[in-house]
């Protein structure tokens, strides 16, 4: 009898754990497919806008008053979309969104909180941070003089990766400011390891050239 | 009773396997492109900031040093009027009075320059945890599901 229940409890720890697994699984597919499309139309309705804009700066400036210019929104909610990371080599592809909560990591990639944004300021360090064990895990073969591109709705921005460094958790500080456009990739260490890994793995990549316009969908 | 033995040895198997998974020392090895040894990268790079972390630094914006430039302030067109000598009138370009001042960097060239601070504030201290409860979970629910499996299969036999 005993032997029984205990067959009961397993498959019922076992179902609602795979489910749980399945879950997530499909609801980061969801959500990555319904933002990828976001950013898609954000892409399309900015590329419209440039195309509109010589018009209408011809007519301010008959009218003698320049247009007002879009409003930049300085801090972003936690979970909203910032843009589009990819590593053509590795065959990664992950939106970005704001914040390194749980419930963001989950989703895509999470752009670090007081780390640069693109749109915000030229020279600054983006810090994005991913699950090893789904969006970041192709990182592990990333190399140096790999390309990394940053997709917003405004432009894409293009890296180049200059170098993979394994850290502490404890050392924030390839998250400072270098006075250089770069990026900065944080993901956990080693790569095959089940619970909490103790060391963060890092990919800093420097900006290149000049930026392309947005990768049409 | 021998087959409640058999399950709650298998289950000990099963459970130590899953327990094994997580030690360190049964990664896999570093790939070609991950560090190979303390302080080298994988691109055999010097590696300065491994093991030691070097220090948390803010970088801040040099200061804009202008000479006599008809550009500025008001502040600062005030205080090279102050300074200059006055006897002819002419102070903006006069460089007998070898002024410099040292201004922080403009502020107010529009809306949108607008930086975000530098600090990295949204860490507390520590990089972000990246690694998802998930595979943890699956673990367990496939070490549970095997555990079923072999009870049913060693109740029927």
């Amino acid at each position: 009898m005993p032997v029984r229940w205990l067959e009961r409890l397993l498959l019922l720890i076992g179902l609602v754990c795979l489910g749980t697994v399945a879950y997530a699984y499909f609801d980061a597919r969801l959500t990555a497919r319904r933002e990828n499309q976001r950013l898609d139309a954000q892409i399309r309705e900015h590329a419209r806008g440039e195309a509109a804009r010589p018009a209408a700066a011809t007519d301010s400036f008959r009218g003698l008053s320049a247009p007002a210019p879009p409003p930049v929104q300085e801090k972003l909610e936690e979970g909203a979309l910032v843009g589009r990371l990819e590593v053509p080599r590795l065959g990664l592809s992950t939106i970005v969104l704001e914040g390194v909560e749980d419930g963001t990591l989950r989703h895509g990639a999470g752009h670090i909180p007081g780390t640069g944004l693109p749109s915000l300021a030229e020279a600054a360090n983006i810090g994005i941070a991913g699950h090893r064990d789904s969006f970041f895990h192709p990182l592990k073969d990333i190399g140096k003089n790999d390309i990394i591109t940053l997709a917003t709705a405004e432009r894409t921005y293009r890296y180049r990766v200059e170098w993979t460094r394994i850290v502490p958790p404890e050392d924030v500080s390839v998250l400072a400011d270098t006075g250089a456009p770069v990026l900065t990739l944080v993901t956990c260490y080693p790569f095959y390891y089940v619970g909490s890994a103790p060391e963060r793995f890092i990919v800093r990549a420097q900006r290149i050239g000049d930026d392309s316009p947005p990768i049409s969908p | 009773m021998k087959r409640f033995m058999l399950a709650s040895s298998t289950m000990f198997l099963l459970t130590a396997g899953a327990a094994m998974a997580q030690n360190p020392l049964n990664t896999t090895a570093p790939g070609p492109t991950q560090e190979k040894l303390p302080g080298q990268t994988n691109n055999d790079l010097p590696n300065p900031g491994h093991p030691i972390a070097p220090p948390t630094t803010r970088v801040q914006t040099p200061p804009v040093t202008e000479n006599g430039t008809t550009e500025g302030t008001a502040a600062e067109s005030m205080q090279r009027d102050t300074t200059s000598t006055g006897t002819t009138g002419v102070t903006s370009t006069d460089t007998t009075t070898t002024t410099t001042t040292t201004t922080p960097a403009p502020t107010s060239m529009s809306d949108t320059t607008t930086t975000t601070d530098t600090t990295v504030n949204g860490t507390s201290g520590r990089l972000p945890r990246t690694g998802s409860e998930m595979p943890l979970v699956g673990l367990i629910g496939l070490t549970s599901l095997a555990g079923f499996a072999v009870l049913r299969a060693s109740r029927n036999a």
